[in-house]
């Protein structure tokens, strides 16, 4: 389970006279193999939000509650390090997690299809292929928990139902939570929505219910 | 599977977890920093002991410098290798965590671990030079065998005590504050002459002596050439004082490391 109470976030700005407010008071929680979609604007604190869950970064006041083990975004190429190859950079995930390079190689590049490239620095690639290697690298580890910021629609469309196989298919099990601005992606995965908008996540058991709000929302702008 | 909460049950399992990721990292910074072009991995070795014999070639032919006790060379390996200690890794963990902040977002990496690799990686780097460079001088009769080879290892472990402290201060206020990291070669070069490297403590006159002694790091260094000139060099240090001193050092910076991160993760 993850739980977030109360987390509230905002960024200094003005060389720190003044913040702005990205989460205001939000509670979520998700249990195990429940499939969530969050559905924000541009700048809503969609990616914000996934960094709190993920660790990456701190929330100023409240509590983030996990007994899951819970994954980097998926298809994020920042998670990583561009001035190392991609064969380095799955050493050096391999080595963190504890996972065996040998065995983890052997699918990472028959997935990325990257070829040659994978003994290129990642700076050498363009945004699709390091968006390819950081799915890639990421089916090498197992967790009870995705995190999938701004969906998975990189790459040709073949590669695309080839990463939804390995996630929707072979990992259903699993808890997800999905960013997007798009509802149709998101109404495609998900059982239960939460809508961002000015700071505040509104919660739907049912994703035609967040669906409409979230459209309604989009009425307004 | 590998959950937080099991992680968090056992002390020792979070411990194995952290080295294994430390581990990783000091790997990562091998490849990044050395690369695997031209000579790669050698540059481990060879970037801090190009410098200690530069300075030992320099300190011989081209300084008025005097020791009381044996030649210049073997005076200059004893103690410009310990400078490297300090001043090279602080130039290594200056914004460590800030540069390596993506790699944050693989909860098993802590920010402090970025910290620890680099600091490992270079104390081993200047370690592994010294060695070396100690065995060739041994084996070209510039140096002799160490009169103390005990106090010799515990004085080296004493400086990489301090040179912990002292970098860990130095990298937690640079990840809070920008001027830091620009003025840090400022105060570095301005740490040399206090640095007890360059000259032995016995011919600095009292009361200026007493003061200098004040500063660990020159107790570190006297009891580091105590180990290996023996009654050969009168050296000073006052050890229970240093040990203290440096565990001051090293509390205060753990407390000023964990108040930059905490500010770090929050922005």
């Amino acid at each position: 389970m993850i739980r977030l109470e109360n987390v509230t976030k905002y960024y200094p700005i003005h060389h720190g006279r003044s913040h702005r407010m990205i989460l205001n008071d939000v509670n979520f929680e998700i249990k195990p193999g429940e499939k969530w979609g969050i559905l924000g604007r541009n700048g809503a604190g969609k990616s914000t939000m996934i960094r709190l869950i993920s660790g990456a970064e701190k929330q100023n006041t409240g509590k983030i509650h996990r007994s899951m083990s819970i994954s980097w975004p998926l298809a994020f190429g920042d998670a990583f390090q561009s001035s190392l190859t991609g064969r380095d950079n799955t050493r050096l995930i391999c080595r963190v997690y504890g996972v065996d390079f040998e065995k983890a190689i052997g699918f990472v590049e028959e997935f990325s299809e990257l070829g040659a490239y994978m003994r290129e620095p990642i700076s050498n690639y363009s945004s699709g292929m390091s968006a390819r290697l950081a799915f890639a690298i990421s089916m090498i580890i197992e967790f009870d928990c995705y995190l999938i910021d701004e969906v998975i629609a990189v790459g040709d469309y073949r590669f695309v139902e080839k990463c939804e196989y390995e996630l929707f298919q072979k990992r259903k099990d699993r808890a997800m939570i999905m960013v997007s601005h798009n509802a149709e992606f998101i109404s495609k995965h998900c059982q239960k929505i939460a809508v961002l908008d000015e700071g505040h996540l509104s919660v739907f058991d049912d994703v035609e219910e967040g669906n409409e709000f979230y459209l309604s929302l989009r009425m307004k702008q | 599977m590998m959950t937080d909460k099991m992680l968090k049950n056992s002390l020792f399992r979070g411990f194995k977890v952290q080295s294994r990721v430390i581990w990783a990292l000091v790997l990562r910074e091998i490849i990044t920093r050395y690369g695997r072009e031209n000579i790669g991995i050698l540059w481990f070795f060879v970037e801090p002991l190009l410098f200690i014999v530069g300075i030992a070639v320099l300190w011989t032919y081209f300084d008025s410098r005097t020791v009381s006790t044996g030649t210049v060379a073997e005076f200059a390996i004893v103690s410009y290798s310990t400078i490297l200690l300090w001043r090279n890794t602080t130039g290594r963990v200056t914004k460590a965590i800030d540069a390596n902040r993506p790699l944050l977002h693989h909860r098993l990496i802590r920010p402090i671990d970025f910290f620890y690799s680099r600091v490992i990686l270079e104390f081993a780097s200047v370690t592994a030079s010294f060695l070396l460079l100690f065995l060739a001088f041994l084996f070209l009769d510039i140096s002799h065998y160490p009169a103390d080879l005990l106090s010799m290892i515990l004085g080296w472990i004493m400086i990489a005590w301090f040179s912990f402290a002292f970098v860990m201060i130095m990298g937690a206020l640079s990840e809070m504050n920008d001027v830091i990291e620009k003025i840090s070669h400022v105060i570095l070069y301005f740490m040399l002459p206090i640095s007890g490297a360059f000259v032995p403590a016995s011919i600095i006159p009292e009361p200026l002596r007493d003061y200098l002694l004040l500063f660990p790091l020159v107790d570190c260094v006297e009891y580091f050439r105590s180990g290996y000139y023996g009654d050969a060099m009168k050296t000073y240090y006052d050890l229970e004082y240093t040990i203290i001193a440096n565990l001051v050092m090293t509390l205060f910076g753990y407390l000023l490391m964990v108040k930059a991160i905490r500010k770090m993760e929050i922005s």
